[in-house]
């Protein structure tokens, strides 16, 4: 920001002021004294109705040393040659009614399209196709072949042991299997103008995923990891009514989501001796209504009341299996043949927002925020009492389900007040707010070890800008969570450990901190630094998580410089560190072993923008780094402790982009990217499929590659070409100081 | 607090509310008077101030707001550059649709702007061209007041939880995220939101660097997918009812009801879940079977530390390598198998 005069900054705070808070109330009134906007004729105006815009790019993109993690959500998980193609086209039309349709990444398996329609202001119709590939691992190998129904398979001649190194068949009966599956999403949303102040909107969204996920299942205490396969489908349907008056906004709404599972089992064979197969049940079917209503209501001009209510039903009623895949082995009849499970939720809200000067004139500048929430997960679905069998191994048992409930209500205040009105011996240019909040959160639960949690907490920050170019802003807040009556839960099949508190039910007191400089020292140069601190202590845990302690920085700094031209010089740099401490007991009794986790990530990066190297060239660049150190750490007096090895990823990279700009329609893009990657991960490193005894593993490797991408392409555009400098009026004026604009 | 007391507690909030709600609307002061009555500068310069038209004329009732001759046409005469014609290109700019500032009969560029007559009017040499209201950082207006433009339009639109959301008390001007003259606003575009939301938040910049992340890096997702930068009534701003909610749009398979459910799960995801990136796989806050220990005390395997004894050098333990406790607790989310009580079915 430039630095001008005390008066003169005054001056133009007091115009822009005045200016501003006349512009919304003329917009409203649309019937300023002394004006007929309707003789403007707008001549001078490059509208863009009656025009057809379109634009494609096609070229071609080599990768070179990719893997399943740089391909993840990319496309670009395999060596070779990739198609780049897309495009855009569109038109609107003098009547309002227009048409568009893009698409991106189509050589690709992340490919997207969109199709919209409609008429400015009445209508509107779009049509959206995502694809999304998630590719897990491509390092992985499995014995199993997936046969019919979802089912796996080992080979006729499998030899099947207790341990997997007994399992002398197994090296030569495995196979390549990678792990991923691809999430599609098709959405069709459409809306309609009901008059001057109705809108009514539908939309209808199908989302699939079809693949396989990293799987896993046990029979007693040796178990196995499979490719599973994922073939399901989530329809989602919101339909809605909306009104918006001068005073009143609302909107009621429909809202229904149906989960559908291709495969409700898997089943596969038994690699250890014992039974045969082992089963397991995949994800439900299950449903969910909802019905909303909100609403805003303007009580004042700077006072607004604002509600929201929704109920909903949950449901899920698949068919059980068997307790086991061998009949002999159930000790009795289930006790129904489905859950007929149903949770209904309530959600309630009310906000009061206000300016506190409408109280009271000396708080002018404070903004109050008041607010009460209830959410109710009201879980009536039914308990029974099972007598199961353990991994399809031995018959156990009993246990009751326990069909979780919740019921939340917090309320709280909150305000920002900016004190140059009540300090008026502040500096022209100098501002200082307070901010703070409190809440109060009340959780009530069913079947846990405590049926109630109360937590509050409050925060207080004050910013200060001492200068136009410098921002300084400090917070501290606390919370504090109590707990009346903790008891390990006497419900569960397998009892805790009476002295252990699950952080997340625990007493606890929490602190935070945050600390922010900006720096605004010219129009073209921006810096910020930003640190953070918070700690939670679980005061009266004596097993479980104790502390937890995160602090943190982050820095910005941008520069725009060229002119014109716009150039523009950017880096980013963040820090991270948590630790946390917990206690364990590994002879049920008091504590004998502690952990400690310090995981540390540090990331940055420079991006520099060179829009008119010449007139018709640009180039970009973009440098990164994202490290991650994570160090565990046990000590115990009765058992095996120590340092485990780092847990460790580095990952580099950047990009060089050039454009040249050919003509006004044709651009030749060509871009160079290089990325590096590699992770040490002690749960994968040298874990193959018979390393652990009593684990078959899929033997996947930390994620590790260096990729090379080219890529060169051509955007061609047709139709007219981008908006130009209209010419001057007869008049020839350009509105310089001395002359005029009319 | 039993659930009796909580539900009067409920209605006696919401009675309170109502309450101030009412006190305050009877106190407040009315709408303020047309712009019509408002004078700009000329009657409000300081004395001694360099004010264009202070000094020349000091009229004794407030002048009405002067408006341009000819709209737009008189503001492209020098504001003609290719970034300012953009506009064009955008849903501000559709003359056939009424709502728009460039519609017939509307006040085009100076339905924002205000009104650019002396703006745009011949001026002394020497003198200062009176400045026409601007928005952004380097505008002088408290930004309650330059939202107020856009709200006089947009109140429907984002109105449902701006009033007392995050983003209105910390002062963020509507500007700030959205750049109205540009052809695509890049705060509206998925592949370049994020860009627009980090500057702000770069906590979640770095975390979106993580090995285990949301496809935010990828441009495969927005910000906005999850969270309402104008407000909601949900925690963090996010677009469902409640954070749960959120979440199972995309992970509608680990909605349930489960026969056998995993308490924390049905509670809040983030009491294992970092949603905006992680070292640890699946996004956990923490690996296991150290993140699991934190609530788990059963006697025997679940309480046994973990130790290097466990890796491939020593004597190589599934509680520790592999997917540690998922090895065999698979179904963490929930089991619906009869015999899924340990979530191993």
């Amino acid at each position: 920001m430039r630095k001008r005069g005390f008066a003169a900054t005054h001056l133009l705070r007091t115009i822009g002021a005045a200016a501003l808070a006349a512009v919304a109330a003329v917009v409203r009134a649309q019937d300023a004294a002394g004006v007929d906007p309707s003789t403007w004729k707008c001549e001078k105006c490059p509208f863009a109705e009656g025009e057809l815009t379109a634009d494609i790019e096609a070229g071609a993109q080599y990768v070179d040393g990719t893997d399943a993690k740089f391909g993840d959500f990319t496309g670009l998980d395999e060596d070779g040659g990739y198609a780049v193609l897309a495009g855009s086209a569109g038109e609107l039309h003098d009547s309002g009614a227009y048409w568009a349709v893009s698409g991106d990444d189509l050589g690709l398996d992340g490919r997207s399209l969109s199709l919209q329609g409609g008429k400015a202001g009445r209508a509107g119709l779009a049509l959206t196709f995502e694809q999304l590939p998630h590719t897990i691992f491509d390092t992985t190998a499995t014995p199993f072949t997936e046969g019919n129904a979802a089912t796996l398979e080992l080979p006729t001649d499998f030899v099947r042991a207790g341990t997997t190194q007994q399992m002398t068949t197994l090296d030569a009966s495995l196979h390549p299997a990678d792990v991923g599956y691809d999430r599609d999403t098709l959405a069709v949303a459409g809306d309609v103008r009901l008059g001057e102040h109705w809108t009514t909107a539908l939309e209808y969204r199908r989302q699939e995923r079809d693949g396989s996920a990293r799987g896993s299942g046990s029979f007693g205490f040796s178990a196995l990891e499979f490719v599973q396969p994922v073939d399901d489908v989530t329809d989602g349907v919101v339909l809605s009514l909306a009104y918006g008056g001068e005073r009143l906004t609302g909107r009621i709404a429909y809202e229904a989501s149906f989960y559908s599972n291709d495969n409700p089992a898997l089943t596969w064979d038994n690699p250890y001796p014992g039974t045969d197969t082992g089963r397991m049940q995949l994800a439900p079917d299950n449903e969910a209504q909802y019905l909303d209503a909100s609403f805003v209501y303007r009580l004042a001009e700077r006072t607004t009341l604002s509600a929201t209510a929704a109920v909903g039903r949950l449901e899920q009623d698949d068919d059980f299996l068997p307790y086991a895949t061998d009949p002999t082995l159930a000790p009795g009849p289930l006790p129904r043949a489905s859950l007929d499970g149903e949770v209904e939720t309530t959600n309630l809200g009310l906000v009061l927002a206000s300016d506190a000067a409408s109280l009271w004139s000396v708080l002018e500048g404070l903004r109050l925020r008041a607010d009460v929430h209830y959410d109710e997960r009201d879980n009536s679905t039914p308990q029974d009492t099972y007598a199961y069998v353990v991994t399809d191994t031995f018959p156990t048992g009993p246990a009751t389900n326990l069909p979780y409930g919740t019921e939340r209500l917090n309320y709280g205040l909150s305000g920002t007040w900016n004190l140059r009105h009540l300090l008026s011996f502040l500096p022209d240019g100098q501002h200082l707010d307070v901010s703070g909040a409190w809440r109060h959160d009340d959780v009530e639960r069913t079947f846990q070890d405590t049926p109630e949690t109360s937590e509050d907490g409050g925060w207080g920050r004050v910013r200060y800008r001492p200068l136009p170019w410098l921002d300084l802003a400090v917070k501290l807040g606390a919370a504090k969570r109590e707990v009346d009556d903790y008891q390990a839960s006497s419900l569960l099949a397998a009892p805790q450990n009476p002295l252990m508190r699950k952080f997340y039910l625990a007493d606890r007191e929490r602190d935070f901190a945050d600390a922010e400089i900006n720096l605004l020292p010219s129009d073209t140069l921006a810096f910020s630094l930003t640190g953070r601190y918070a700690e939670d202590e679980y005061f009266k845990t004596q097993l479980g998580l104790q502390t937890s302690r995160t602090v943190g920085a982050t820095f910005f700094g941008g520069w725009t410089f060229g002119g014109e031209s716009a150039a523009n010089l950017s880096a980013h740099y963040g820090w991270d560190e948590t630790n946390s401490r917990q206690r364990g007991s590994g002879a049920f009794a008091a504590p004998d072993w502690s952990g400690v986790t310090e995981d540390t990530q540090d990331s940055g990066g420079i991006t520099l923008r060179l829009p008119h190297v010449t007139d018709q060239l640009a180039l970009g660049l973009d440098l990164f780094f994202a490290n991650t150190d994570g160090d565990v750490t046990t000590s115990s007096s009765i058992s095996p402790a120590g340092a485990l090895p780092q847990l460790r990823t580095r990952m580099s990279g950047g990009e060089l982009t050039g454009e040249y700009r050919w003509s006004p329609s044709l651009t030749l893009r060509t871009t160079l990217r290089y990325e590096h990657f590699d992770a040490d991960d002690w749960q994968l490193d040298g874990v193959q499929p018979s390393t652990v005894p009593t684990l078959l593993s899929l033997g996947a490797d930390a994620y590790d590659y260096d990729v090379t991408l080219v890529e060169l392409a051509f955007t061609y555009r047709f139709g007219a070409p981008p908006a130009e400098t209209p010419e001057t009026d007869d008049s020839g004026e350009s509105g310089e100081s001395g002359k005029s604009a009319e | 607090m039993t659930s009796r007391a909580r539900r009067l507690a409920l209605v006696g909030a919401c009675v309170a509310l109502a309450a101030v709600a009412a006190i305050v609307t009877a106190q407040e002061t009315p709408d303020p008077a047309p712009a019509a009555t408002e004078a700009p500068a000329a009657t409000e310069a300081p004395a001694g101030a360099e004010a264009p038209a202070a000094t020349d004329a000091a009229p004794t009732t407030p002048a009405a707001p002067q408006y341009s001759r000819k709209g737009a046409d008189t503001c492209l005469v020098c504001h003609d550059d290719v970034t300012m014609l953009a506009i064009f290109k955008t849903p501000h700019a559709r003359h056939t649709d009424a709502r728009t500032p460039f519609a017939a009969g509307q006040l085009q560029c100076e339905a924002c702007h205000g009104p650019g007559g002396s703006h745009a009017a011949r001026v002394k040499s020497g003198q200062q061209r009176p400045p026409i209201p601007i928005f952004g950082s380097a505008s002088p207006a408290p930004v309650d007041q330059q939202n107020s433009t856009c709200l006089a339009c947009h109140d429907a639109d984002v109105h449902q939880g701006w009033p007392g959301s995050a983003h209105e008390r910390e002062g963020v001007a509507c500007v700030s995220c959205h750049e109205i003259h540009a052809a695509h606003d890049p705060v509206l575009v998925k592949a370049t939101q994020s860009e627009t939301c980090v500057g702000c938040h770069p906590r979640q910049r770095a975390q979106s660097f993580l090995p285990f992340a949301h496809p935010l890096r990828q441009d495969r997702m927005a910000c906005s997918d999850c969270h309402n930068p104008h407000g909601t009534m949900a925690d963090y701003a996010l677009v469902g009812r409640t954070l749960n909610d959120t979440c199972f749009t995309c992970h509608a398979e680990k909605r349930g009801p489960h026969l056998w459910e995993h308490a924390p799960v049905t509670e809040d995801c983030s009491i294992c879940h970092e949603p905006h990136g992680s070292s640890h796989p699946g996004l956990l806050a923490q690996r296991q079977p150290l993140l699991c220990q934190q609530c788990h005390s059963e006697a025997g395997h679940p309480s046994v530390p973990l130790s290097p004894g466990q890796l491939p050098t020593g004597m190589p333990s599934a509680q520790a390598l592999g997917r540690s406790c998922m090895n065999c607790h698979s179904q963490i989310h929930g089991s619906n198998h009869p015999s899924g009580a340990a979530f191993e079915r």
